[in-house]
């Protein structure tokens, strides 16, 4: 089935279940920004019926879910494309609403713990007991999971965190290693600490990470302008062998073009940090000219995954 | 006026518990009066659900037909609600009192903004506005225990109402300043305030404390202005503007009065981290009188340059301070911890070119979990970009260089 038969199969009913879209993300025929409009598209429709039926229960629920992790890892994968390919910012904004949705969500199903599904669309009611089982984790890991990706989507953000904490009552309850870990990171981003910082992003899994990513150019740029006070004085030297491990990037390549863009000079493998010059304001806006966005720099580990997408979205 | 004042007499003389069983027509007759002669001190006590009228039973009684033929509209129907609200409250239904009083703010708001050039309802719109965020938050409480989807509205619905109280009060900037209803608006925004700090949308405050700010020519009572000073503080705390803070806290709690205790403790928790975040430590004395010894042992970690007791201190009583909102702010003491723990090594090692290794021994001490030199740099170089150190690190000779004059200069 090629892309075009998949739609008109599914345009009868205007849903698409949640498994046929795993399985979607998988396909390598196409370039992954057509996967990411066919499948957002898609999703969009799923969250209108969800507004026209008022459902406010588990298939909601699981709709919601799913639209998070999408668009977490379409950040992470199409960030760097042309703007009319793909646009970061409305990507971001859908995965606020669907953030916030899911928290909302699972706020209401603490507090009606028997909510009577009044979906009447077979396959959706279907398709979400199959994400359930692909999911294979309880409601409690699941809440901390998306509670996680709330708190490092507004990475430094005091009301986020103070969100986390009220809800959990005390930092020792934040449920499993995984929100303790995103807590930490979000302190570390707070202090300056960008060492330990891209440490713990490395103990996250593969989502996570992607949320880490969206604000991967304003942390190293942070960690920049500290260095450069801290090290700065008669002109030093930094290498940038160091300067790659700290914060976190792939390689040397990537490392000096985000040292340049930044107004910093790089000759014979090391940064010359100045305290003298202020560091250049980063361009992440849109680009005016259909340029690529620049600084598009991976996490390590994360670039080495084998992993498929639909692997990833369901957390196998 | 004679009758009137006979009434009026006679109300002094009862005893207040009396109220509770006098006959309904003296109860209408005072309102009456009260409404008459614009006697708002008056018609405030009269129509609050403190005053011991709400326990009369005979009120109860065929009201409708009471209040129509005592009062001219709208306060016809604004008593007949506010009956219907003490009927509600002595059947536990809060949701229903919330309703009635809803409508009281309601037709009292219609007739208050009617009288031109008079402010004498102001202590009315007090009074009414307190009850009804009172009896909000009674809802609230009584429809999240039974499972309601959204407690939070009724909440919402009260801070509109008080919004448009508010509105009319912001309005009347023709009058003279002793009788414009202007004089009323901080008090209503203070009960907005509380609202909104309690459905945390603390963002809806900005416009208000913009419209107070701009209030230079009235005079407010010192008690709202403490607790107008109290809110602003906490907000400009939460938005990490900490010497705002501390100016508007600090206030609040010197011009608070002495015997309340309460609310003097409550100012004194959120005005302790602040002063902490600028360097200035409590007393212990102070604490102890207010029974806030949860902060005792941060201030002398922080102090100390303490690690180990200062994580201790933040998790033995970390409910408390999130209960507070109080416990990110604390956290934020970690720098400064860290800051005189490293103090500590300079005067050690008694040098100014200090090795990192040392900072790095320091932090390992401190049992940092997994602490390499790396972090132990990372960590420095924070402390250098903020002014808590002046000085650099050199990378090539592994040491951070410290200036000879005031290397560690005081923290503000």
């Amino acid at each position: 089935l090629n892309y075009c038969h998949i739609w008109l199969l599914m345009s009868s009913n205007n849903v698409m279940p949640l498994c046929v879209i795993y399985s979607i993300t998988d396909r390598t025929d196409q370039p992954w920004f057509c996967v990411y409009d066919f499948v957002n598209n898609r999703i969009q429709s799923l969250r209108q019926d969800i507004v026209y039926q008022q459902l406010d229960g588990q298939e909601a629920l699981c709709v919601q879910e799913t639209a998070v992790r999408f668009y977490l890892y379409s950040h992470y994968r199409l960030s760097g494309l042309p703007w009319e390919k793909f646009d970061p910012k409305l990507n971001l904004d859908q995965l606020q609403q669907c953030l916030l949705s899911v928290l909302r969500l699972n706020d209401a199903n603490t507090t009606n713990s028997s909510s009577s599904s009044k979906c009447d669309h077979r396959l959706l009611h279907d398709a979400t007991r199959t994400h359930r089982v692909c999911s294979g984790t309880g409601a409690s890991e699941r809440k901390a999971e998306f509670w996680g990706y709330y708190l490092l989507v507004n990475l430094g953000s005091t009301e986020a965190a103070r969100e986390v904490l009220s809800h959990y009552k005390a930092k020792r309850h934040l449920c499993g290693g995984q929100l303790r870990l995103v807590y930490d990171i979000n302190k570390c981003f707070m202090e300056g600490n960008v060492v330990r910082l891209f440490r713990l992003t490395h103990l996250l899994p593969p989502l996570s990470r992607c949320a880490v990513f969206l604000h991967i150019n304003k942390i190293r740029r942070i960690a920049l302008q500290i260095m450069n006070k801290a090290y700065g004085n008669r002109e030093s030297h930094f290498p940038l062998q160091v300067l790659t491990k700290w914060l976190g990037c792939v390689d040397l390549t990537a490392i000096t073009e985000f040292c340049q863009a930044c107004g910093l000079g790089v000759s014979e493998g090391s940064v010359k940090f100045n305290t003298r010059h202020a560091l250049k304001p980063l361009n992440s806006q849109a680009p005016e000219h259909g340029q690529p966005l620049p600084l598009h720099c991976a996490i390590p580990e994360f670039h080495k995954t084998d992993s498929k997408p639909s692997q990833i979205l369901m957390k196998l | 006026v004679a009758v009137r004042m006979r009434i009026k007499l006679i109300y002094c003389g009862v005893r207040c518990l009396e109220m509770a069983y006098v006959a309904v027509n003296q109860y209408f007759q005072l309102v009456e009066s009260a409404l008459e002669d614009g006697d708002g001190e008056l018609l405030a006590e009269l129509i609050s659900y403190r005053h011991p009228h709400v326990q009369n039973e005979k009120l109860r009684v065929n009201f409708e037909s009471q209040c129509q033929a005592y009062f001219q509209p709208p306060f016809d129907e604004l008593f007949a609600a506010h009956i219907r609200c003490i009927i509600a409250l002595s059947e536990r239904d809060s949701s229903n009192a919330f309703a009635c009083q809803l409508f009281v703010v309601q037709s009292f708001l219609k007739a208050f903004q009617a009288q031109k050039e008079e402010n004498w309802g102001l202590p009315v719109l007090a009074v009414v506005t307190r009850d009804l965020r009172l009896f909000a938050l009674e809802a609230e409480k009584c429809m999240a225990a039974s499972g309601h989807k959204k407690p939070a509205d009724v909440l919402e619905r009260a801070a509109d109402q008080i919004m448009s109280c508010f509105r009319v009060c912001v309005s009347d900037n023709r009058t003279v300043v002793e009788r414009s209803k202007r004089l009323g608006t901080l008090v209503l925004v203070n009960q907005l305030f509380k609202i909104y700090f309690r459905i945390n949308k603390l963002h809806l405050c900005k416009p208000l404390i913009r419209a107070i700010d701009s209030c230079d020519n009235l005079r407010f009572s010192k008690a709202q202005m403490v607790t107008y000073r109290y809110f602003v503080g906490k907000k400009a705390m939460f938005d990490s503007d900490f010497k705002k803070a501390a100016e508007c806290l600090e206030y609040a709690f010197n011009h608070c009065f002495v015997t309340s205790q309460r609310n003097r403790r409550l100012i004194l928790i959120y005005l302790i981290p602040v002063k902490m975040l600028l360097g200035e430590f409590p007393k212990r004395e102070l604490l102890l009188k207010h029974k806030l010894e949860h902060f005792m042992d941060i201030a002398k970690a922080v102090r100390k340059g303490n690690l180990v007791l200062f994580s201790d201190a933040l998790e033995k009583h970390e409910s408390f301070f999130i209960h507070f909102g109080v416990f990110l702010i604390l956290e934020k003491l970690t720098i400064i911890t860290y800051r005189n723990l490293f103090r500590k090594v300079y005067l050690i090692l008694g040098t100014h070119q200090l090795p990192l290794k040392a900072f790095e021994d320091a932090l390992r001490f401190m049992n940092v979990e997994d602490v390499d030199i790396d972090e132990a740099q990372c960590i420095l170089a924070g402390l250098i970009d903020k002014n808590y150190i002046r000085g650099y690190i050199s990378h090539q000779h592994q040491k951070v260089v410290i200036s000879k004059q005031n290397p560690f200069p005081v923290v503000k």
